[in-house]
């Protein structure tokens, strides 16, 4: 094999000259006035200027950008020190003005530039400087930058996001063995308690948490299934107050979906409670309301009777007073007497068991529900001469809760009398129908008593809303809307027209169990 | 990894290269400037990182320009500058600077000078070369500098700190000169065979 | 010929005695490292050729080369030092000094030197 030369190559002007030629950098010879001595091929290229024709000319009346006092300085510099100087294309951006013509994605319009001035013939006082493309480095530079501040905000919004959450999001963690291993401060809040109070405190602490045991025993049903439960739970604040809310239990794993606890998200139902609670006052007082309305039907509805009774005696009397007395005449008036007293009692018992309050829902038909609740208005309707008509099939039958519904019909009908006896119109008529649709019941329930102008009609359903000055409370309508809604599960709409008003109520064939009140 | 100090009398020898050093730095940096400066006594440490960016804390004001530049070579290292702003600012003065863009050149330029005049100096003194890496400038809050990943690769650091007056100037500014474990042991064979040259 | 060397280094303060001897054989040679104790030996031992760094603690060439002039007018002192600004030296030259040389000092400075001397 032939002994490769492994010398270096001997000093050659002309393979420097080719070297420097191709090499991917610019290079410019100045000396120390700045004088431009040497301009390669790359430049050349670059700036389409020629070599001949700038040779002996200063660099920077060639190129009027370049600040000749900086350069100067630097070419000082490099030549004293005997090391190079440098202009950085992150601080100065270019010292060759070289437009970028290539169709890239770069946002300058000049080639961006890293200069070393390298003293390069100290006894001459040359340098040299080589002139490096740095535009790609400086956009990948300038988008990570971007990139880095951009980052940096969506982490600030992020850290902002968490501490609104925290602020507004009802939470509390637990681990499986029920430790409290956060809790949200809108939580804490609430409780007015702090966090190192919280932490690993028993979530079922029964000092703050009141559940019933039952309840109790389902959430650990269900955290054992690592299923989603929706659950209402009662705290207690520090300063006594009870906190109603209704809670999401969910499971929580972590990244390797390892089981570590649940997370309990809370929605603050207090005031809804509290809204709920005075609903229910309201009930109770419109049902005291409704006592004393029904003390003044009964009073209608034995009036008759008791006049019966009284007749019935006073004849008695009178054919004693004549001897016209025998015993069938006595018998007669014995069995008017006793039919008389079982209907006052009857009536009471209606009475009676219509605030008896009863909770269970029972089947029934709708001709019995009408019934019952025409009951006690029938005396009224009688002196007032309405015309009290029914059109339906005696078989329709309904499960619900019959008390409930009978004190709605009442307050309607009432209602409808109410309004009769404010005008005075022939052919005065109640008439109620009632028909099944698939699932449903509906019952309509229509008077000609004069009907409800437009713009009132959109607020009988509030409460306290009443056009009778004295003797309304504004609650009967309301009261309807609530039984029939809330708790018959069905809707209530009324329509007038003409001096017609018509209610119109829909209820589910069979009512599923839950919780009246 | 193995704890490396640096005995009294290395470091003696180091500190008296570095003085040299500086004083060619400095007179070079003062014919720039054209303008006298005072020397100061170099003082030479060895620390870990976080003491290392403890002291960079302990620099006082809280804006400063902070400027590096890297050398390679059998010593190899960095070298950090620090220059508070009012420095700067009368640097700019002085020079009769507009503008940012001039001023932090300048800036990388006293970098520049300081770094390649204190390294090449001190290389030569322990017949060695180095070359030099573009330097490259940050204005960094110093609260900043520990999350900087500048500093990560050092293990351990010998910092030579010395500090540039310009008196009448009031242009202060300070420099530390950090090398790498495997320099570190270098520069201590080298010290090392200078000390027996005269004893 | 007594000679004081003044220097914090002790690498600088050997480096130049080794260097003198080469010239001056025996002679007896002070040291010091500091501007202080240079001032004291001056006035106590009377050196006749002082050689003095400027950066030192405690006190400093600068300070140090007026009071040795002070203690022994007839002193010859010979500035060490790396600080090769142009003040610097005009400045110590102004202050008395007969020379100002730069770091590192060699043999062959110290020979031209002693000869001037
Ligand atoms: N059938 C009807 N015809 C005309 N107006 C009616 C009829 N039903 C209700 N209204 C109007 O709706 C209003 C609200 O009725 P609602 O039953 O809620 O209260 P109220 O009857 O005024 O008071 P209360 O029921 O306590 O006696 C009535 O005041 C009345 O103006
Ligand atoms: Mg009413
Ligand atoms: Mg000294």
């Amino acid at each position: 094999m032939a002994e490769k030369s492994t010398q270096r190559y001997p000093q050659n002007n002309n393979l420097n000259e080719k070297l420097i030629a191709s090499i991917d950098n610019g290079i410019i010879i100045l000396n120390d006035e700045l004088k431009i001595l040497y301009f390669n091929k790359w430049l050349e290229l670059h700036t389409s200027i020629k070599e001949g024709d700038i040779i002996g000319e200063t660099i920077d009346s060639v190129f009027t950008n370049i600040n000749a006092r900086t350069l100067q300085r630097k070419v000082k510099t490099a030549l004293r020190m005997g090391t190079p100087t440098f202009y950085t294309a992150s601080v100065t951006k270019y010292l060759i003005p070289i437009k970028i013509d290539q169709i890239n994605i770069s946002n300058f319009k000049h080639m961006r530039q890293d200069v070393s001035v390298i003293p390069f013939d100290l006894k001459q006082q040359y340098v040299a400087l080589i002139i490096s493309d740095q535009t790609n480095m400086t956009n990948i530079h300038n988008q990570l930058t971007f990139n880095i501040k951009k980052i940096n905000e969506l982490n600030l919004e992020l850290l902002k996001e968490r501490k609104t959450i925290d602020q507004r999001v009802i939470l509390t963690k637990i681990d499986t063995r029920h430790h409290i291993t956060d809790i949200s401060l809108a939580y804490l809040e609430l409780l007015d308690m702090k966090k190192g109070d919280m932490l690993k405190s028993n979530y079922f602490d029964t000092q703050r948490l009141r559940i019933s045991q039952e309840l109790k025993e389902k959430i650990f049903d269900y955290m054992q299934r690592k299923e989603v439960l929706k659950y209402e739970e009662i705290s207690l604040s520090s300063t006594g107050k009870e906190i109603c809310l209704l809670n999401t239990l969910v499971p929580e794993y972590d990244k390797s979906a390892n089981h570590i606890g649940f997370i309990i998200f809370g929605e603050n139902i207090t005031s809804a409670k509290l809204v709920q609670e005075h609903q229910t006052k309201l009930l109770e007082n419109s049902r005291t309301a409704a006592m004393g309305e029904m003390i003044s039907m009964i009073a209608h509805q034995w009036r008759q009777p008791l006049s019966v009774i009284n007749t019935v005696v006073a004849t008695l009397k009178i054919k004693k007073a004549l001897n016209i007395l025998n015993d069938e005449i006595i018998d007669e008036s014995y069995i008017k007497i006793e039919n008389t007293i079982t209907y006052l009692s009857e009536t009471i018992d209606d009475f009676r068991n219509f605030f008896k309050h009863n909770k269970e829902l029972k089947t029934f038909t709708i001709a019995h529900l009408l019934q019952k609740s025409t009951q006690l208005l029938k005396a009224e309707i009688e002196v007032l001469n309405i015309d009290y008509e029914e059109d339906i099939d005696i078989n329709i039958e309904i499960t619900s809760y019959q008390n409930e519904l009978i004190q709605t019909i009442i307050n309607i009908l009432k209602n409808s009398i109410d309004a009769f006896k404010e005008i005075n119109t022939e052919n005065q008529k109640i008439s109620i129908k009632a028909y099944e649709e698939i699932a449903h019941i509906i019952i309509e329930i229509e008077d000609n008593a004069g009907g409800i102008p437009q713009e009132i009609l959109s607020k009988v359903f509030e409460p306290y809303f009443s056009t009778k000055s004295k003797n309304g409370t504004g609650l009967g309508l309301y009261v309807c809307k609530t039984i029939i809604q809330e708790h018959l599960k069905g809707r209530i709409t009324m329509k007038s027209k003409n001096d017609h008003t018509l209610t119109l109520i829909e209820l589910p064939k069979i009512l599923q169990n839950s919780v009246a009140v | 990894m193995i704890e490396i100090n640096l005995s009294e009398d290395e470091k003696d020898v180091l500190q008296e290269l570095m003085n040299v050093a500086y004083g060619n730095a400095t007179a070079i940096v003062a014919d720039m400037l054209d303008a006298f400066a005072s020397l100061s006594i170099p003082n030479i440490k060895i620390m870990n990182i976080r003491e290392l960016l403890n002291t960079f804390h302990s620099l006082k004001g809280d804006s400063y320009f902070f400027s590096t530049q890297a050398f390679v070579g059998e010593f190899s290292g960095e070298c950090a500058f620090f220059i508070d702003n009012e420095s700067a600012n009368n640097l700019a003065i002085h020079l009769e600077l507009d503008g940012e863009e001039d001023l932090n050149d300048a800036i990388l330029e006293l970098t520049n000078i300081l770094t390649s005049t204190l390294t090449t100096r001190l290389a030569k003194e322990m017949n060695t070369q180095v070359q030099f890496a573009l330097p490259s400038i940050s204005k960094i809050p110093l609260n900043e500098m520990g999350s900087n990943n500048a500093f990560k690769q050092y293990s351990q650091v010998i910092v030579i700190d010395t500090q540039l007056n310009f008196h009448d100037q009031k242009i202060n500014g300070e420099i530390f000169i950090l090398t790498k474990d495997g320099s570190i042991k270098w520069l201590k064979n080298q010290l090392n065979d200078i000390l027996k040259t005269i004893i | 010929m007594k000679y004081l060397v003044t220097d914090d280094s002790k690498l600088a303060r050997l480096s130049l005695i080794k260097s003198l001897k080469i010239h001056v054989g025996d002679a007896e040679i002070y040291q010091a490292t500091n501007g202080a104790e240079a001032v004291e030996i001056v006035k106590n031992n009377k050196p006749d050729i002082v050689f003095l760094d400027l950066t030192m603690p405690v006190m400093d060439g600068y300070e140090a080369l007026p009071l040795m002039i002070e203690e022994h007018p007839k002193i010859k002192v010979v500035v060490v030092s790396a600080d090769v600004q142009e003040q610097a030296k005009t400045r110590v030259i102004n202050l008395g000094a007969q020379f100002h040389v730069q770091k590192p000092i060699n043999s062959d400075k110290i020979k031209e030197i002693l000869k001037i001397l």
